[in-house]
């Protein structure tokens, strides 16, 4: 017990608090996801953050959206990059769906608009003939606002015309879950995102000297 | 960092006893790296896990009531390749048999085969591991002697699995491993080989989960595996499931069979608050031994 006692001190001193995380989830990095979305990316970097109480009163007061208590603890977040140059980002969130949570794997650009996303685990009936139709390169390139806009139409948005019903169920959830994707990325990791766009800014310069 | 803290009480019939596991350990991950990727990874559940039993329990207790240390999943990741192409791993882990290599069940009243086929359930010991192409693959080889390092006899475990990765709707895997391995009540340390096919499917809100394996202890035949069906509602709050351990084995009494059903529930009360229970039913057993009942329950509390 002595042992454990000077390992417990040991760790609960020499590691920073912004760095822990919940084991289990966040041992798999989404190496799948992450090559699917950004498939001209050669590295990622985790980015783990705490999102709490004050991120859920500034999702709410900023941005009309809510981070349920029980999203309260350490989440990651991924930078990628070609070489050294910051791509974008990848967060994967849990939504419910019409059988159990549905793990999303979302992309967005430094800006923070829509790359492109996918359906990391879950079932949703018409999620395939979904992500082969045109909805993907419908909302690729909406930012937040375009996308609050539109999860606010409900099953009028725009973004689900014509679409066959058994994938409007999924891509109506994808609508509402997508804006709040974004807001919690922009308000929970605000300085990585400042660093990533200064890095992309400072490698564009190198580009253009060169 | 989390601190975990757990107690579980378990009744069974064969022998008639009762049992307590209190388990509280800190569970924390640590990633490292530079500007443009990650390099480190480091994984630590320190526990520190005390067992009350009259019956059987796991290899590093007496079932005295002593507090014991145990890592659990402890261990360093040296990324060596980016995108997880290729990582070293060094320190104290789970062995990824089966379908355990999928569902975390540390901790856990639901379990599956590791720990009946192998013996034990983490090791000491390094391995490399990778994902490439929607595969993933792992080789490991470790001291043998479960929680813990000091195990007489020079105990090993060699153990390798290549399977498609959690992500999607359905997965297979195949795992060997063998070696000679210190087991929960034998001594010296038994030569035991297996290998195990496993898949999993995932429709609507449930689960189906399947393993077989077959290998030999100590040159003596057996064949086993779990079937599972679960079901989660739609917050995933509660988990229930079904489990079948068939079995069969040659001992020196001859062709031995055994079935073991299991079924229980999780349910996530609140945010850190879990609470679970099984009951376990021998349902079929070799002749002269009890078809015996288990009943546990599990309070769990992540802070």
């Amino acid at each position: 017990m002595r042992w454990v006692l000077l390992c417990l001190s040991f760790l609960l001193t020499a590691f920073p608090s912004n760095a822990d995380a919940q084991a289990f989830c966040a041992l798999r990095d989404p190496h799948t996801a992450i090559a699917e979305l950004f498939p001209e990316a050669t590295t990622h970097r985790s980015m783990v953050r705490r999102l709490g109480p004050g991120e859920q009163t500034e999702l709410r007061r900023r941005f009309s959206e809510d981070l349920p208590n029980y999203e309260f603890g350490e989440h990651t977040v991924y930078a990628v990059f070609r070489d050294n140059e910051p791509l974008g980002v990848v967060h994967v969130r849990s939504e419910k769906g019409t059988w159990g949570l549905l793990e999303i794997a979302w992309a967005l650009d430094l800006d923070l608009r829509l790359r492109a996303f996918r359906l990391q685990r879950g079932y949703e009936a018409g999620a395939s003939a979904l992500f082969a139709g045109p909805f993907p390169d419908r909302v690729a390139g909406l930012g937040l606002e375009q996308l609050s806009r539109e999860k606010s139409l409900g099953l009028n948005s725009t973004l689900l015309v014509d679409l066959p019903e058994d994938q409007k169920v999924f891509a109506a959830t994808l609508v509402q879950a997508a804006p709040r994707a974004i807001a919690a990325t922009r308000v929970g990791w605000q300085s990585d995102l400042a660093e990533l766009r200064a890095l992309a800014q400072s490698h564009a310069g190198q580009g253009d000297s060169g | 960092m989390e601190v975990d803290l757990s107690s579980r009480i378990g009744w069974s019939t064969s022998p008639a006893a009762w049992s307590n596991v209190e388990a509280v350990g800190l569970d924390m991950l640590t990633v490292l790296g530079s500007d443009t990727r990650d390099w480190l990874r480091i994984n630590l559940q320190l526990y520190a896990v005390r067992v009350d039993a009259q019956q059987s329990h796991p290899f590093a207790f007496d079932g005295t009531g002593e507090w014991k240390f145990q890592p659990r999943n402890s261990f360093l990741d040296i990324l060596l390749l980016p995108r997880g192409v290729l990582t070293a791993r060094a320190g104290h882990f789970e062995l990824p048999y089966g379908l355990e290599a999928y569902i975390d069940t540390n901790g856990t009243l639901r379990q599956y085969t590791t720990g009946r086929d192998l013996g034990i359930k983490t090791d000491w010991g390094s391995a490399l591991t990778g994902t490439h192409a929607g595969i993933e693959w792992i080789a490991s080889l470790s001291r043998g002697s479960g929680n813990e390092w000091n195990g007489s006899g020079d105990p090993w475990l060699a153990l390798g699995r290549i399977g498609m990765p959690l992500d999607g709707a359905s997965s297979v895997g195949l795992t060997a491993a063998g070696g000679d391995i210190r087991v929960a009540g034998k001594a010296p340390p038994q030569a035991r080989w297996r290998v195990a096919v496993d898949g999993r499917i995932e429709f609507l809100s449930f689960d189906l989960l399947g393993e077989l394996s077959g290998g030999q202890d100590e040159g003596a035949g057996r064949v086993g595996g779990v079937v599972e069906l679960d079901w989660r509602n739609r917050s995933e709050v509660f988990l229930g499931y079904f489990q079948m351990f068939p079995e069969w084995r040659n001992s020196t009494r001859g062709a031995e069979a055994r079935l073991e059903l299991r079924s229980g529930f999780l349910w996530r009360v609140v945010r850190g608050l879990s609470l679970s229970a099984e009951i376990r039913q021998a349902a079929a057993a070799p002749d002269g031994q009890p078809h015996s009942t288990g009943i546990f329950t599990q309070i769990r509390y992540r802070l």
